[in-house]
């Protein structure tokens, strides 16, 4: 009876979830110290001592989890349960584990000053973000529609609550509503996705549902469908991305970078996992789904984006626009394209996670900078912020030689290499729309630094900036990452060169033990 | 007999969500139809041997979350004229257009025969069964479900106390 | 199926006799209605103010606290159907879980989300 438990494997995701479960406990402790003026050390126990105990805490256990994430790169396919493998970790796993924990150490420093200037300066703050993260790592590890759909709520609902964390303001109430009611009807269909499939294959687990497809059934299509409907939904993609800018923009700034980057990260991979793995024997049919979600992704996200005058909302639909980029990945549907979607998810965070610092430091007693010629005379008040803005911009354009440009470099070869090994010109045209909507980006993309740079700041609406020394770190970690991938982009590439990604779901998918 | 029992609870669960929708806008009629959708499924959980979910329907659903539906509905007070005031005649159009479409699709794509079900263990879903399959293959699920309903408290108290001190 | 035949005949009767007596009063029962009769009873006062107020978000948090801990309890019945047979890893396994939970109790309980003030 005594199941054969490796504790060891799961030992990130266990970092994590000690730091979710301790840190309300924490924080209401924390607050009867002060109420009651205990001190400590001989200092009487403050908001601000509890709030920087509370980020030390954890970013000490995210630090933890990403150096042991690090660390067991290389090893074989590890499993939690080998009797009844619900997760896999293996290299797909690692990899979207560390680019989903590099992405919360990062909010967590953008925000503790953040919180502090909206004035929401709680330590429930951290504890969401951990059971989001939590449901993140779990997400990409899933190898079984229950723990899929848990993870996947996991996820969710802590990022629901994120959203309309700032009270006071309408709009973040607003956000969290409609991020709410879209999020829970794209679970909904998930859910009953996932139940048409076990209804059709009589099983959960991805690796038997692979071998149950029957591509002929009405029942494990309609399921395939809704599953697929319920991740567009969650990456956002045309046209299942109509809450993205509403809620992109009402959300305390840094959750919209988390959400922006660690939510598509995590989706992303499960999705690999659920396309390469689960509805393999469907893929034909699936491609001209994706191909379809990435054209019109690319192309309406890109024109939108053009024509908006807030941020928030214009990065919103370039994050609409990326995930198009990213679903080519997803078309080639190759090794290379897997890796390529994986490098580019890497790039992305960076680049997201900086432009979301830079408007985080701008905002000064809960107001926001919102217009995009609100930031007009940065680089006279905030010359780096300024200089990260500019490095990001041209990243997400995809500007040689920023890490931005080799995400799409690699996409591009990986779909070239495919269609010319299969002599198929659907993938030549997804390409070419690809570059073009590239092209498109740049409109929007220079608006920012010509406007930071080339305008006059009007009197008072000049932007303030005084950023927290976590908040500066946060802006160099981005920057030289930015360039330090955009010159050897090979060597973070390399990191799949010798794994076969699709092979190792696989095999992690239905390792069972004799 | 049990064909018979399956048609009038299937058959009410549909006239009851049907009326759920058609009762939009008194909202407390809406949750009352939504009970009895709830009890007739669990009455066809029930009779597909699925006792523990049929309980389970009862309790946490036609119990629990009603009420929660209930507590919303009079949080927010919406009298009928509050509702539906940018009505969209072309989106609903759209929309009802799609919903017939996808339903006939899917009828006559269900029309031909499915493949016959393979014969299931008695003991299948019995609550001695998923007690055996939870607590021991399903470990690592039933803990996230427990970080999951922790998050669920934090946010609820995070998002809906008056005062955070 | 058959073990559930009392349970239906018990519905059926229970239902039916609720129909019976709502039908009975509505066709027996004497009819006079005018304006005043037709306002809700408020000790021969005119009512003051509509019904329909908005209720306190607190009652909202008890409805919330009700259904995690609901679902809670949900857990533990069939664990406790085969706890002999899981040993003590099942043991561990729901004293992990329930610890979880407590710690979401202590925390509602003392930041306040219990208190009706």
């Amino acid at each position: 009876m005594m199941p054969n438990l490796d504790l060891s494997a799961i030992s990130p995701m266990i970092f994590v979830a000690v730091g979710a479960i301790l840190l309300p406990l924490l924080e209401v402790l924390l607050a009867r110290m002060i109420e009651r003026r205990r001190s400590w050390l001989g200092r009487t126990v403050n908001r601000e001592m509890a709030s920087t105990a509370i980020v030390i805490f954890t970013v000490l256990l995210l630090v933890l989890a990403l150096l042991r994430t690090v660390g067991t790169f290389d090893l074989p396919v590890a499993h939690f349960n080998l009797d009844h493998p619900m997760i896999a970790v293996d290299q797909l796993t690692r990899f979207l584990n560390a680019v989903l924990l590099i992405s919360a150490i990062l909010t967590v420093l953008v925000s503790s000053r953040y919180l502090a200037d909206i004035g929401m300066d709680h330590g429930e703050f951290y504890a969401l973000l951990l059971a989001s993260l939590l449901g993140m790592m779990l997400l990409g590890a899933a190898t079984d529609l229950i723990m899929l759909f848990l993870a996947l709520e996991l996820m969710s609902i802590p990022i629901y609550a994120l959203a309309g964390f700032q009270r006071s303001s309408l709009k973040s109430n607003e956000s969290a509503l409609k991020y709410f009611i879209i999020g829970s009807f794209a679970s909904a269909l998930l859910l009953y996705g996932c139940a048409l499939l076990y209804g059709a294959t009589g099983t959960v687990e991805l690796a038997e549902i692979a071998r149950g497809f029957d591509p002929e059934n009405p029942l494990t299509l309609l399921g395939a469908a809704l599953v697929l409907v319920g991740f567009a939904f969650k990456i956002a993609s045309v046209p299942f991305h109509q809450w993205a800018p509403d809620v992109y923009e009402g959300a305390p700034t840094t959750v919209t970078g988390f959400m922006a980057t660690a939510v598509k990260v995590a989706a992303f991979g499960a999705l690999i996992r659920v396309v390469a793995v689960g509805l393999q024997p469907g893929a034909e049919i699936m491609y001209g789904v994706f191909w379809w979600l990435a054209v019109l992704s690319m192309t309406v996200g890109n024109v939108m984006a053009i024509i908006q005058q807030n941020t928030k909302r214009m990065l919103a639909y370039s994050s609409v626009a990326h995930g198009g980029y990213m679903l080519v990945g997803i078309c080639v549907g190759t090794q290379s394209g897997y890796a390529g979607l994986l490098f580019y998810l890497l790039v992305y965070t960076f680049m997201t996670i900086g432009a979301f610092t830079v408007l985080a430091i701008l905002t000064r007693d809960g107001r926001e900078v919102s217009r995009i010629d609100d930031l007009a005379g940065l680089h006279e008040t905030h010359p780096f912020a300024a200089i990260v803005m500019t490095l990001c911009m041209f990243s997400l354009a995809g500007i040689p030689p920023l890490a931005g440009f080799w995400g799409k470099w690699y996409l591009l070869t990986g779909a070239v290499e495919r269609a010319t090994a299969i002599g198929d010109t659907s993938l030549i045209v997804l390409a070419v729309v690809l570059v073009m909507n590239s092209a498109i980006s740049l409109a929007y993309y220079l608006r920012l630094p010509v406007v930071m740079y080339m305008r006059e700041a009007r009197g008072a609406d000049r932007p303030d900036a005084t950023a927290g020394a976590l908040q500066t770190t946060v802006l160099w970690v981005c920057a030289l990452a930015i360039v330090l991938i955009g010159v050897v982009p090979g060597d973070f590439l390399i990191l799949f060169g010798d794994y076969d990604l699709i092979a190792s779901a696989r095999v992690a998918a239905s390792a069972v033990s004799p | 007999m049990e064909q018979i029992l399956f048609y009038v609870f299937s058959g009410l669960a549909i006239l009851s969500a049907i009326g759920l929708l058609v009762n939009v806008r008194n909202t407390v009629n809406a949750a009352l139809s939504l009970v009895v959708c709830m009890l007739s499924l669990a009455v066809l959980f029930i009779m597909l041997h699925a006792e523990f979910v049929g309980v389970l329907q009862v309790m946490v659903y036609a119990g629990a979350i009603v009420v929660l539906f209930l507590f919303v509905v009079m949080l927010l007070n919406l009298r009928g004229g509050n509702m539906g005031a940018e009505s969209q005649p072309v989106l609903k159009l759209v929309g009802g257009a799609v919903a017939v479409g996808a339903t006939v699709k899917l009828a006559t794509l269900l029309d031909r025969p499915l493949k016959p079900w393979a014969d299931i263990d008695p003991e299948f879903g019995t609550v001695a069964h998923i007690g055996r399959v939870f607590y021991t293959d399903y470990m690592l699920a039933f803990q996230v479900a427990g970080v999951l309903l922790l998050a669920g408290i934090v946010a609820a108290v995070i998002l809906a106390k008056r005062e955070i001190d | 199926m058959a073990e559930y035949a009392g349970l239906g005949l018990f519905l059926l009767l229970g239902s039916g006799l609720v129909a019976l007596f709502l039908v009975l009063t509505s066709v027996l029962g004497p009819k006079l209605r005018f304006a005043e009769k037709q306002e809700p009873f408020e000790c021969g006062e005119h009512p003051i103010v509509s019904p329909y107020q908005r209720f306190n978000v607190k009652f909202y948090m008890v409805a919330v606290s009700f259904i995690i801990f609901d679902v809670e309890m949900v857990f533990l019945y069939p664990w406790a159907v085969v706890f002999k047979g899981l040993a003590w890893y099942g043991f561990v396994g729901m004293l992990i879980f329930l610890s979880v939970l407590t710690i979401g109790l202590a925390y509602e309980w003392m930041k306040g989300g219990l208190d009706w003030n």
